[in-house]
């Protein structure tokens, strides 16, 4: 939240600094009065009990009128912001991108039929219209530097403006508890000029040459959990992997590279205990020829 | 001491006692909890627990605090105080004020024993479904939990039913309701708000069990059942709760502020309209919680605009306790020392929490650290710090002795210090994106030294409440004997013995003002002929 | 003491009016989902009757406050009774049309869903609401041992006042239910 890199969260981040300064003043009134008074008023040695003191009816009512007034002029500012920052409830028309959020993964469909997870691409400077959606659990998609946060629960569809105006990788995560990997649940969203965003996107939809190793991802079994065709959107268990070898990190935040995707493939518990991926123990050729597959899926 | 005669007990003050210390027990409990939280979180990537026992860990921690530590603490409390307060020998229904301390224990017993069959609860404590529904939850905890929280709100519905009665029907000739001391005022306020709101908690968990063991659909979305029913329903409740926990320490601040400032309450009848205010108005506002989801704008709006009305009344009580202090002769013993802190930790959480009020800070802040920190100023600098007050305040009544001051000030120092190094980082990690409810978290800039910081003072926290249940363990043999009224208090249970006599009192002082022990101790300038006393 | 009684009673009624109102609200959020499975499966005329009798068991039950006679008290436990009687029916007929709970103990490995989100609603209220008629039948038939084995006084006289209010609010509740899931559903 400290570097708004979108007009949304930017809004945002200038009010949460107006609040901040009259909280900070209301507090230090308080904290001035309370000072004053305990080194004004400490008992000394000899003191009486003062005169007693009941009340006073027009400090009363100056005490509830003026944070009355400051409550309405807060509200207004609430309203104004609100308006300017969330998208609409029911859009007059297609979202440019679909986010659903899965045990424990968050998975990025874009209107071409590319399917991607953990990183999600967007063009810099673009406003895009994404929903956001959840395929089990409620988990809430958040990237604090550019929108707002949006609960994702079953059976319900909501909406929210994802924009940066630069390029660069923005850091999200599931900012709603929603099982063993809730911490697990991180992810990117990264933004580029529009020409490279174009390239990536029609990329993901494309189907890679054909690979040796894709019988054994089939035959071991991955196949049942992972879509490996892109556009393939039948209801998977585990994230896609079509083009896999084009992201940043696997799960939560470990790099893709060539040891820690075999890793992945054997231990997956050790990494991100209690997600949905069994260990396994495949032959060391089956290993090799595995990993070297998932590798050419760019 | 007759174990028998304490597990039998139907004595007001007894079971006050029983429940302080069951509160107690599960403090430490809680609050070990806390500790291996905050080492598993002491650095980025550890993996001292798995996120298993993390999740059970945290589920618990939220659970025992509110519904084993604060609410059995404040039914305490005001199950010792009140019937000495208002001049009466018992409780309306002693045998009923038994029943609801035995369920309290039932329901902690039912709480802890999921442990030993398949696993504590893992949902979080307010177990969002279906994330709590059979198909994510499969194993026994989230039925336990259901079923603890059952029998925990159970005992306070009838503790609240016996303070109703109890306030309405057995009062001291004189005291009419507009002499009742704040803390009994709010009592009474405080049970009818635990009657209107513990209900909706009870109807929700009845779903919830309906939907785990006899397979009903309400919150399951696969079958048409909705999981932001569960929300409503569980907030209805939930926001309500909290000031159920904070009205009760509003209370005691409201009697040891004009004792250590020896001055009478400043605006008593604001101090008590507000409360009132604030009880109305807690029933309205609970989808603040919900802020996040897809809802509707205009009714965001309203409940958001109603959330921030409660700071009105609420700054009403703050400005009301700074004008007590302002012209007083302030003697700063320990419960002193923790009101005057409280009213300043008070306010800072106060004023955090107006954040969630103000709807798009929300939408980036709820479910952070941002909450955890502003949740933890409220619970513990607030309510804690009242509770802490308020032992040291009345733990002479209770014993006969009083606790150690030097003791109570290290306790001060250590708790004050080790609470703000803990909590007051928590903000700055919310604000930079740090999730709550993480077992674990990467290694960012800044968040494994700002964590390290907060586990530090979580540390001194954890060894200042240790000194304070030495404190109470060590005074109870070598306090100084308190007499009858060692603060030079103005309310009706400092005319009791300390500790009181089984029937309490042998004579009851009459009741004409706010305070009839001044009366008496003043006979030349009596509050009734003061105007404005009476 | 009959003061305090009665505010007791009433003040945990105040709570238990919540209870209620929190599930039939339940019934209404649903209400368009479980409609249709409504309408099949409930017989507006059988439950009229039962109704009338649950409502009778109110008058029997101020003459026995009133009055203080056995014969008073023993007609409004008959009364509740057979309201039970017709509520055990009713699901058991709900659960031969298969729109009801499918009971399962819990753990069982297999998992045998409802067949609708009405067998939810309408089974967890009245399911609720007749565990309180329950409740007040086993209370007039202790307040009847009691009185049977003339041990009753003043104190036998408060106890029964209060139960009294205690079985008027389950009457009122079953006619908010009966208006809201029987009368509202036939329209």
């Amino acid at each position: 939240m400290f570097h708004p890199q979108s007009p949304e969260a930017h809004a945002i981040a200038t009010l949460f600094m107006y609040f901040l300064v009259l909280a900070a003043i209301i507090f230090l009134m308080v904290v001035a009065i309370v000072a004053f008074s305990v080194v004004r008023y400490r008992a000394r040695p000899g003191d009486t009990d003062p005169l007693p003191s009941f009340g006073h009816r027009r400090l009363e009512i100056t005490w509830t009128v003026v944070p009355l007034v400051l409550v309405v002029a807060i509200f207004v500012f609430t309203l104004r912001t609100m308006a300017e920052v969330d998208a609409p409830l029911e859009p007059d028309r297609p979202p440019d991108l679909v986010i659903i959020g899965h045990q424990w993964w968050w998975e990025a469909r874009y209107p071409n039929g590319a399917t991607t997870a953990r990183e999600i691409h967007i063009p810099a400077g673009r406003r895009l219209l994404a929903q956001i959606e959840s395929a089990d659990v409620i988990h809430d998609f958040w990237v604090p530097q550019l929108a707002r946060k949006m609960d994702a629960v079953p059976g319900r569809i909501g909406y929210i403006w994802l924009r940066s105006d630069v390029p660069g990788t923005f850091a999200g995560a599931c900012s709603e508890f929603c099982g063993k990997q809730h911490a697990g649940m991180r992810f990117d969203v990264i933004a580029e000029p529009e020409a490279e965003f174009a390239a990536w996107v029609a990329r993901q939809a494309e189907t890679p040459a054909y690979d040796p190793g894709e019988r054994l991802f089939r035959e071991r079994k991955c196949a049942e959990c992972h879509a490996i065709t892109p556009g393939d959107r039948r209801p998977y268990i585990g994230p896609p992997l079509a083009h896999i070898a084009s992201r940043k990190f696997l799960g939560g935040n470990l790099p893709n590279t060539s040891g820690n995707l075999t890793l992945w493939i054997t231990s997956p518990q050790s990494i991100l205990p209690g997600n949905r991926m069994p260990d396994s123990r495949l032959p060391a050729d089956e290993l090799q020829a595995l990993t070297r597959f998932l590798e050419t899926r760019r | 001491m007759n174990i028998q005669a304490w597990l039998s007990t139907i004595d007001h003050k007894k079971i006050g006692v029983l429940y302080m210390l069951t509160a107690l027990f599960f403090f430490v409990v809680g609050g070990l909890e806390a500790m291996a939280m905050r080492a598993q979180l002491s650095a980025p990537n550890l993996k001292f627990l798995s996120p298993e026992v993390y999740n059970q860990i945290f589920t618990m921690h939220g659970t025992t605090m509110i519904f084993l530590v604060v609410m059995p603490a404040l039914v305490g409390f005001g199950v010792y105080l009140v019937p000495l307060m208002i001049g009466a020998s018992d409780m309306a229904f002693p045998r009923l004020n038994a029943l609801g301390y035995w369920l309290t224990v039932g329901g902690g017993f039912l709480l802890y024993v999921s442990f030993l069959a398949g696993g504590a609860p893992d949902a979080g404590w307010f177990s969002y479904a279906p994330l709590s529904e059979k198909t994510y939850s499969p194993h026994a905890g989230s039925d336990y939990w259901a079923l603890g929280l059952l029998l925990l709100s159970a005992g306070s519905v009838i503790a609240a039913v016996n303070f109703v009665v109890t306030i309405a029907s057995l009062r001291a000739p004189g005291m009419t309701i507009r002499r009742l001391p704040l803390f009994v005022w709010i009592t009474l306020v405080n049970s009818v708000l635990i009657l209107a709101a513990m209900p909706a908690l009870n109807a929700a968990l009845v779903m919830l069990l309906s939907d785990r063991l006899l397979s009903a659909h309400f919150f399951d979305p696969t079958h048409g059942g909705s999981p932001i029913l569960w929300q409503h329903y569980f907030w209805i409740f939930g926001h309500p709760e909290v000031y159920i926990m904070v009205l009760p320490a509003f209370g005691m601040i409201s009697e040891i502020i004009p004792v250590f400032s020896r001055k009478p309450i400043f605006g008593y009848g604001f101090v008590a309209a507000s409360t009132l205010a604030i009880a109305f108005l807690s029933l309205g506002v609970w989808v603040h919680h919900m802020f996040a989801v897809a809802l509707g704008r205009v009714f965001i709006s309203v409940f958001a605009a109603a959330s921030m009305l409660i700071a009105v009344p609420t700054g009403i009580k703050i400005f009301n306790w700074a004008a007590t202090l302002v012209g007083g002769s302030i003697r700063f013993t320990t419960a002193m020392l923790f009101a005057v802190a409280f009213l300043l930790e008070f306010t800072f959480g106060g004023l955090s929490g107006l954040a969630f009020a103000i709807v798009p800070i929300d939408w980036q802040l709820t479910d952070t650290y941002f909450v955890v920190a502003h949740l933890h100023y409220v619970a513990f600098g607030g309510i804690a710090f009242a509770l802490f007050a308020g032992a040291h305040y009345w733990y002479p009544k209770i014993t006969g002795r009083l606790m150690s001051e030097s003791l109570g000030r290290l306790t001060f120092w250590m708790v004050v210090i080790g609470f703000n190094l803990t909590f007051f980082v928590q903000h700055i990690l919310g604000l930079m994106g740090m999730p709550r409810r993480v077992y674990t978290y990467p290694d960012l800039p800044w968040w494994g030294a700002l964590n390290v910081i907060s586990t530090f003072g979580a540390v001194i926290l954890g060894l200042g409440a240790l000194v304070f249940c030495c404190n109470l363990i060590t005074s109870l043999v070598f306090g100084t004997r308190a007499g009858n009224d060692p603060w030079d208090a103005w309310t009706l249970e400092w005319a009791a013995e300390s500790p009181p006599r089984e029937d309490n009192f042998d004579h009851v002082p009459t009741v004409r003002s706010r305070r009839p022990l001044w009366d008496l101790k003043h006979p030349e300038a009596p509050d009734w002929a003061t105007p404005g006393g009476g | 003491m009959r003061q305090r009684a009665r505010l007791g009673m009433a003040m945990f009624l105040l709570s238990e009016a919540v209870f209620f109102f929190m599930l039939i609200a339940a019934f209404v959020y649903f209400r368009t989902q479980s409609l249709a499975a409504a309408r099949v499966n409930l017989s507006l005329g059988a439950a009229a009757v039962f109704t009338a009798c649950l409502l009778a068991s109110s008058f029997t039950m101020w003459r026995a406050a009133v009055t203080g006679l056995r014969g008073w008290l023993a007609g409004t436990i008959g009364l509740g009774g057979v309201f039970l009687f017709g509520q055990a029916r009713e699901y058991q007929r709900l659960s031969i049309a298969d729109a009801g709970w499918t009971f399962y103990t819990p753990y069982q490995t297999t998992y045998s869903p409802t067949k609708s989100l009405f067998g939810t609603t309408f089974l967890t209220l009245t399911g609720l609401h007749a565990l309180h008629v329950l409740v007040g039948i086993v209370m007039l038939a202790i307040l009847l041992g009691l009185a049977s084995s003339r041990r009753s006084g003043r104190r036998h006289t408060v106890v029964v006042e209060t139960v009294a209010l205690y079985w008027y609010f389950v009457d009122i509740v079953w006619v908010a239910i009966f208006a809201i899931v029987y009368l509202w559903t036939s329209l």
